[in-house]
């Protein structure tokens, strides 16, 4: 017996260390480059850390504006730690979410044993190395995504319900209010998802409703600030811009289609593998088996939990605009995980032993490999543009090489300028006093974005040929932003380049020769 | 029993489509343009050796074959024309009514509950022999026995 248990935990142990590795291993690099919604999570937790304020002087916001897109606040207070111990690094920027994914892989381990009783060690097992294999969950593990951190909360403030229930521990079922509170201050489906979710495991488990009315109350109170600014642009902005009523339900179902999960990538570049779907394409035979299992399974409260989550899950994707999306469906990961799982283990238990060990290896061996081929090939050299790699080089050569230049980044979008303030580390305190926007008046109800940035010899702005041609400056361009052509024309030496990982250019800084552009004919 | 009736009606069901409408293409064929992301894939990798294991004509027939497969597993393409995801170059439209798919839903859970798999494996067969011939909405048609079957048997019982 003794040996059988120490058995089992080194298979977890072995899982869970397995999970953590996917999910740290050379986190600063790969993904390449921060795309902007990271990096202003990354510099805003390093504003607060030294100012107590965000990029716009606000005192510990319960939204970041940043470009007007009202980020919620979690995450960013999370990362305040790592940048605290670590400094402002991609590493520090990422640990939270990195962490996140690793400690939910046990929590799948936890769950299933909740939900599927504890004598059912192959199931829990098979569930926590899917997990933690998954390529969806290692995705969003590794870069900074607040879904992530949504994810391990609510699950467990799902464990803790359960557990709760199980053990008849009031304790836990408080925390687990917390927990599901805290989540609505993560990512905005868990605004939906745990309002649903929370109260629904109570109906399902027909607790006491005196423990019902003061665990929602506590769940209530909590989330109630995230859930009042919605009555500002702060909290429906996104909502409204994203809202789309028409043929909801094929996107719906869409988020069940196996093309969607085992062979179609999501369309969002930044947001996907170049070949590899949300799972791999081996998983779709237990999938469908398990989703019979499940259905087929005596109806049980852990069944009925399991189902309300698979169903709610998908909800707050499916009425965005978008055609699919992996980060909003980010929670639906955990269900199919368990649906997958069940019916894994449905064919394990039909197959020899030594068969179902060799299946096991050669699924493994070839998820490892469509991981190798994706994340660490593919990945860096097809998707580094995506990954807004290059700015890291370009502000550690204007740092070193231009400390005192006029630099004007050519962004129309207005939105670079934080991946220069978190890769050159710009002293906060000081940005917010150079920002032109800071305070801002109305700061949750205030949806004007200026795309002009200025802070220390940096400017980022779209290019005005007539005078900027004429300044004695360096103007940092993308691949396309300035012609040969017009280069010729105004007089512009290639001062600098950064290259991507193929050789291929990813911005030039020219500097300008204003003497000779005013003497020119 | 089964297995056998299902393989067989699948194999005289898609030989027959075959016979009736020729294949244009397979999935073993090459497109200009998959030569050159091929050696610019190899050419990502630390050795010569990794990159002809890992990006090969092989894989891009696998390739080919799984994205037919996928289409096939869709319901989204029988259904809903394909919406959300609809494919660049395909002309969509919706191959059953919608009114049909809470009735499949139902049927196919009916039908695998009591063990009938008759439909299942005709399905799978027919499945995975179209996938080898491009365009796979050419044989589409194959399938929908199955999902018309699966809807309706139940009323029978």
């Amino acid at each position: 017996m003794a040996f059988r248990l120490n058995y089992r935990l080194l298979l977890v142990i072995a899982v869970f260390s397995l999970g953590v590795f996917l999910r740290f291993y050379n986190i600063s690099n790969n993904p390449p480059g921060i795309i902007q919604d990271e990096a202003a999570l990354g510099y805003n937790a390093y504003s607060i850390l030294k100012t107590g304020k965000d990029e716009y002087k606000q005192i510990l916001p319960l939204a970041f504006r940043s470009f007007a897109d009202y980020k919620l606040p979690l995450y960013v207070y999370l990362t305040v730690v790592p940048v605290k111990i670590w400094g402002l690094s991609v590493f520090s920027l990422r640990f939270a979410s990195a962490f996140a994914g690793s400690m939910s892989t046990l929590l799948v381990y936890q769950l299933s044993r909740e939900l599927f009783g504890k004598k059912r060690f192959i199931l829990a097992a098979t569930c926590m190395a899917l997990f933690a294999i998954s390529p969806w969950s290692i995705f969003f593990s590794r870069g900074g995504h607040e879904a992530n951190v949504g994810l391990f909360l609510f699950l467990l403030g799902l464990w803790s319900q359960l557990v709760a229930f199980k053990k008849d521990k009031p304790v836990l079922l408080f925390l687990s209010a917390i927990l599901f509170a805290l989540t609505t201050y993560s990512y905005i489906a868990f605004k939906f998802i745990s309002l649903i979710i929370f109260p629904l495991t109570f109906i399902l488990f027909r607790r006491k409703k005196f423990h019902l009315f003061l665990a929602l109350a506590l769940f209530l109170a909590l989330s109630a600030p995230q859930y009042y600014l919605m009555k500002f642009a702060a909290g429906s902005n996104r909502i409204s811009s994203l809202y789309d009523s028409e043929r909801v339900i094929s996107r719906y179902l869409s988020y069940f289609s196996p093309r969607s999960l085992f062979f179609d990538p999501d369309p969002d570049r930044n947001k996907s593998l170049p070949n590899l779907s949300a799972f791999y394409p081996w998983m779709v035979a237990p999938y469908l088996i398990g989703l019979f299992v499940l259905l087929k399974s005596r109806t049980t409260s852990s069944k009925l939990v399991l189902l309300a989550v698979l169903a709610v899950s998908p909800i707050p994707a499916a009425i965005a605009k978008d055609p699919f999306s992996n980060i909003r469906a980010l929670p639906l990961v955990f269900p199919l995980t368990m649906v997958i799982g069940l019916g894994l283990e449905g064919i394990i238990a039909r197959l020899p032993k030594k068969v179902s060990l060799i299946v096991v290896t050669a699924v493994l061996l070839i998820s490892g490999m469509a991981w190798y081929r994706n994340y660490f090939v593919l990945l860096p050299n097809l998707r580094h543009n995506d990954w807004l790699y290059g700015y890291q080089q370009l502000a550690t050569i204007i740092k070193n090489d231009y400390p005192s230049s006029k630099i004007l980044f050519y962004a129309p979008r207005g939105v670079y300028y934080v991946e220069l303030l978190f890769f050159s580390q710009y002293p906060p305190d000081l940005y917010q006093k150079e920002n032109i926007a800071a305070p801002l008046p109305n700061y949750y109800n205030n949806l004007t974005y200026d795309p002009v940035h200025k802070f220390g010899n940096f400017e980022t702005r779209p290019i005005n040929w007539g005078l900027d041609s004429v300044t004695d400056q360096i103007i940092v361009v993308g691949p396309v932003g300035v012609s040969p052509l017009q280069a010729k024309e105004h007089y512009l030496k290639v001062a600098f380049t950064v290259t991507g990982p193929g050789g291929e250019i990813i911005f030039t800084g020219y500097q300008t020769q204003p003497e000779v552009k005013r003497t020119s004919p | 029993m089964t297995l056998g009736m299902g393989i067989l009606i699948a194999f005289v069901a898609c030989g027959t489509a075959l016979i009736l409408r020729p294949p244009t293409d397979s999935i073993f064929s090459f497109k200009g343009v998959e030569i050159h992301f091929l050696n610019q894939r190899r050419s990502f990798y630390p050795s010569v050796l990794l990159g002809k294991l890992f990006e090969n004509k092989v894989s891009v027939y696998y390739s080919h074959y799984l994205t037919n497969i996928s289409y096939g597993l869709d319901p989204n393409f029988y259904f809903f024309a394909s919406h959300p995801r609809e494919r660049v170059g395909f002309s969509e439209y919706q191959r059953l009514p919608l009114w049909l798919f809470p009735l499949f839903l139902f049927g196919i859970f009916k039908l695998l509950a009591k063990g009938q798999y008759l439909l299942v494996v005709y399905f799978l067969t027919s499945l995975a022999i179209i996938s080898f011939f491009v365009p796979f909405d050419k044989y589409a048609f194959i399938l929908y026995p199955f999902f018309i079957l699966s809807s309706f048997t139940w009323l029978f019982d």
